[in-house]
């Protein structure tokens, strides 16, 4: 078992604060990833924040009507392994390999 | 996706495919994304396939300076709905786009109409303002309210602190609409509540 944090996500538009209006699960809760998680209100508009994640939730960081910053955490979950969330395999990076000739062929 | 209007103005819209579409209109000064996607309406309807549109004015639509009263706006998401060869949709729609909910249900283009944030009221100029939405629309809609019963199933929802709906309940008693209160939010953060998800999507599936 893994503990994983979440910080508020950037919500674009410029925006660095925003006020919690209603969590959408609570701790103890099993959530699906891509499910509703949290409403956050900015000066802007209301935003539904989905969850990055699947698992169990641990720890809510902050109560409703209480405002945070991007980067501050958000939501802790615990996960079967630190690698959970990521389907598949991660490409490697690798050395491009040439497959062009870059000088004309001679006669 | 663009939509041509009948004076040439384009329109934006958007689809998330999926069964029996349902029409989602955006409020004064806002638009299809930030109304309806970024509120997390798409996973509370999901399944049913969506079409979000952005008013003339707002959004990624032109924006021309006339063509704003909410018969030419109506006339705007009818192409889109022609575009899209939907003759009847349900639609939900916030604050300023249910008088283009209404005016097509007029037109027997909407089955159900969820009107979110509106109580009918003929809005003034000095109400919208602040909202810093297009000065062509707001002189567009400005005098022009709710009148008239239902022609289809009306459902208002608004919230218990919006101050430009507040008398949602008594509206929705004289259209002959269901009404839901949504406790504590006011009229720009009752959009993404799940109250107001949660209501609509039973009205829209009969529950």
């Amino acid at each position: 078992m893994a503990e994983v944090t979440f910080p508020l996500p950037d919500l674009g538009e410029g925006l660095i604060n925003a006020t919690v209006l209603e969590w959408l699960v609570a701790e103890g809760d099993f959530v699906e990833r891509n499910a509703p998680l949290i409403e956050v209100e900015t000066t802007k508009s209301a935003v539904e924040i989905p969850s990055p994640q699947s698992g169990r939730i641990l720890k809510l960081h902050v109560g409703e009507s209480e405002e945070l910053s991007v980067g501050d955490p958000l939501v802790t979950f615990a996960v079967d392994d630190d690698k959970a969330g990521i389907v598949g395999t991660v490409p490697q990076e690798r050395k491009a390999t040439r497959r062009v000739r870059l000088t004309p062929p001679e006669d | 996706m663009f939509a041509t209007a009948g004076d040439g103005t384009k329109i934006f819209y958007d689809v998330a495919p999926g069964e029996r579409p349902v029409l989602l209109v955006h409020g004064f000064a806002s638009d299809g994304r930030r109304n309806w996607i970024d509120t997390g309406w798409l996973r509370a309807l999901d399944g049913r396939g969506v079409v979000t549109v952005d008013l003339r004015g707002h959004g990624q639509s032109d924006k021309p300076e006339t063509g704003y009263t909410p018969g030419n706006l109506a006339d705007d998401v009818a192409a889109v709905l022609d575009a899209l060869d939907l003759s009847t949709v349900d639609a939900i729609t916030y604050s300023m786009g249910g008088l283009v909910g209404w005016e097509l249900a007029r037109r027997g283009r909407v089955r159900k109409l969820v009107l979110g944030g509106n109580d009918g009221r003929a809005v003034s100029k000095q109400d919208i303002e602040p909202l810093d939405g297009p000065a062509a629309c707001a002189e567009g809609i400005a005098g022009h309210g709710i009148d008239g019963t239902a022609t289809v199933p009306v459902l208002v929802v608004a919230g218990e602190a919006d101050e430009i709906a507040s008398a949602a309940g008594d509206f929705a008693a004289r259209i002959g609409a269901e009404f839901v209160p949504v406790p504590k939010r006011n009229h720009f953060n009752a959009v993404s509540s799940r109250v107001f998800k949660q209501a609509a999507a039973d009205f829209l599936e009969d529950r």
